[in-house]
């Protein structure tokens, strides 16, 4: 099987003001996910994890490097395009990603109705579908964000992206602002969404709890580098990496502590 | 991997300790709707030095006016309705203005969730804290420099002489918190305040940061007042622990009791909810049905009726629920009203 998306050699250099402040946000990565994944991507801040994430989608370009998708180099408008039919991508904060003069409705078929996919009729059916899958009412298409919470402002972002039926959703902190009871539902809708459709996912997160709860596989950044790739369960209880390991005896132990 | 508190036993002698602030039957309700839920409803807790309280709650719990109201900071558009704050013999909520500014900074100080709106911008790191000392001390530059040094290094910033200069924009974000925290502590206060301190922080840099709080907490005999979102966190760092829903407190005690074994249904299912290090796909994560009510629109009774999945239909919503204690540790309290239920339900859980 071939990677749905792989890159190689990724490197991204963000312009200081002068040479010298130029800042290197990713210094050589290699990484590729295979079609279904779920993986993590986890690391502190400034570590590169979300402008790798862009990068993977093409919201933001590499300095140099390549990404390939289903096994194909991609360059062209049209090959971007095809490539993100197939992998969405949701953002942080629920509060900024929807369009606040659109219609829940009309922002979920927006996808569709740029393709030109289906009449009217079809796709407004589609939304409907999508917004079932995440656990939002058929009618709730016709309200506008604002009178949606966080919680179920992100599940209208998971609508948006599921209503185009893709093979991958790359999800950027997507439960970082929420209560953590509302959290549950999200990270709970997720592993559905995985298990009963086949979505992949790309999970980043600074929480490293999130990530080993819902993630097969992890990869750690430190400094614009992958530092260490490995499945969850060899991650957590074998960490070859320093900095993982420096990571993991950080985390917060709480309640397992106490048990 | 071990949390940062003392073991239980310790911190039960800390009991006979001086009580530094007492809030008793704490209301805060909104201007414009004086009928409405109070936002903070009924708030009575202690601190003794040398303890470090927890309040642990969700958006909309109240747990944040709760500790502005302690300083008597509350914004535009709410306001103290009844009950009172009592901080080493002086009442917060009668005090006029002129009173308030010598126990602000002084007698009580006060971090908050993001050091980079904390502190003003044009101000170095040396200016930030001689305006602190000077506020309520009237001592010379030399002085001053001393006590800044001093209060930096006890903070853990490094090189703290070389960055008297620096700017907060020169600083990281932990660095910047450390500067917070010097300028709260730079007046020796008796009660310190934490509105999610470690929230914008990244996972490493926290912890030096808790163990800061939990280590002056100690040596200078401070009483904390720690509010977060997190458990992890508040199981690192509090001594004892408030858990509020909808402006309510509905269960209270020591941290070790709470976390292990919860008896409000809320409780439980904030825990069942956050992820931890052991939490696995075949151990999924239980959230809360529904959301959390907006501000003011708590339902009356018993906050939480409406998305509690233990409720019974019989003998919940109209009524005002009650206070049951653990029959081991008295300090452990919750509200709820049921109380056999609930203690049977704990123990076939435990026993799982």
């Amino acid at each position: 099987m071939k990677p749905l998306i792989e890159a190689r050699g990724i490197i991204k250099q963000f312009r200081g003001r002068g040479r010298s402040l130029d800042v290197m946000a990713l210094s050589g990565i290699d990484f590729s996910i295979m079609p279904g994944e779920v993986v993590g991507i986890v690391g502190e801040s400034g570590s590169g994890k979300s402008t790798l994430s862009r990068i993977l989608v093409g919201i933001e370009r590499a300095s140099q490097g390549t990404i390939h998708h289903d096994g194909n180099l991609v360059t062209s408008v049209e090959e971007w395009k095809k490539l993100r039919r197939d992998v969405q991508y949701i953002f942080q904060d629920p509060y900024l990603s929807l369009a606040p003069h659109m219609t829940v409705g009309q922002s979920i078929g927006d996808g569709l109705e740029i393709r030109g996919e289906g009449s009217p009729a079809e796709q407004r059916s589609k939304v409907e579908e999508a917004l079932t899958m995440v656990g939002l009412k058929p009618a709730d298409a016709d309200s506008y964000p604002a009178v949606f919470s966080g919680g179920q402002r992100q599940r209208i972002s998971l609508a948006r992206a599921l209503v185009l039926n893709p093979k991958m959703m790359i999800c950027d902190e997507i439960v970082s602002g929420l209560d953590v009871s509302v959290q549950a539902q999200i990270l709970n809708l997720l592993v559905d969404l995985h298990q009963s459709h086949g979505v992949g996912l790309v999970f980043v997160s600074h929480d490293l709890r999130v990530i080993k709860y819902l993630c097969e596989r992890i990869i750690v950044m430190h400094r614009g580098r992958i530092v260490e790739s490995n499945d969850t369960e060899t991650l957590f209880s074998d960490p070859q990496h320093e900095y993982t390991r420096h990571l993991l005896e950080c985390v917060p132990v709480g309640l397992s502590a106490g048990e | 991997m071990s949390t940062l508190r003392e073991p239980d036993s310790e911190i039960m002698s800390l009991a006979s300790n001086q009580i530094l602030l007492s809030v008793t039957g704490l209301t805060i309700n909104l201007d414009d709707q004086p009928d409405a839920t109070p936002i903070v409803n009924g708030l009575t807790f202690d601190v003794r030095e040398g303890e470090c309280v927890g309040i642990v709650g969700e958006s909309g719990s109240g747990k944040s006016l709760s500790s502005l109201a302690l300083l008597n900071l509350l914004p535009v558009g709410v306001h103290i309705g009844t009950g009172s704050i009592t901080a080493m013999g002086k009442d917060i909520t009668q005090s006029d203005r002129k009173t308030l500014q010598e126990i602000r900074g002084s007698l009580i100080s006060m971090i908050f969730q993001d050091p980079g709106a904390a502190l003003n911008p044009s101000r170095t790191v040396g200016k930030l804290l001689s305006d602190v000392i000077k506020a309520h001390a009237n001592i010379s530059k030399s002085e001053i420099r001393h006590r800044s040094l001093e209060i930096l290094t006890e903070v853990g910033f490094p090189d703290p002489s070389d960055r008297l200069k620096s700017f907060p924009f020169q600083l990281s974000g932990g660095l910047r918190q450390r500067v917070a925290i010097a300028m709260a502590l730079a007046n020796r206060p008796r009660i310190l305040i934490a509105d999610e301190p470690t929230t914008s922080l990244d996972v490493s840099v926290q912890k030096g940061i808790l163990q800061l709080i939990r280590r002056r907490t100690l040596e200078d005999r401070i009483g904390c007042i720690f509010v977060s979102h997190d458990l992890g966190v508040i199981a690192e760092v509090a001594d004892r622990v408030i858990i509020m829903y909808a402006g309510q407190v509905v269960e209270e005690g020591l941290t070790q009791s709470v976390l292990t074994k919860p008896m409000h249904p809320y409780t439980r299912g904030l825990i069942a909810s956050a992820p931890n290090m052991s939490s696995t796909l075949a151990n999924p994560l239980r959230p809360i049905p529904g959301t959390l009510p907006s501000v003011g629109r708590a339902p009356k009774g018993c906050a939480f009726q409406d998305r509690c999945p233990e409720r019974s239909n019989g003998s919940c919503s109209p009524n005002q629920p009650t206070w049951f204690n653990d029959p081991i540790d008295e300090t452990h309290r919750w509200l709820c009203f049921e109380e056999s239920k609930l203690i049977s339900m704990s123990e076939s859980e435990r026993s799982q």
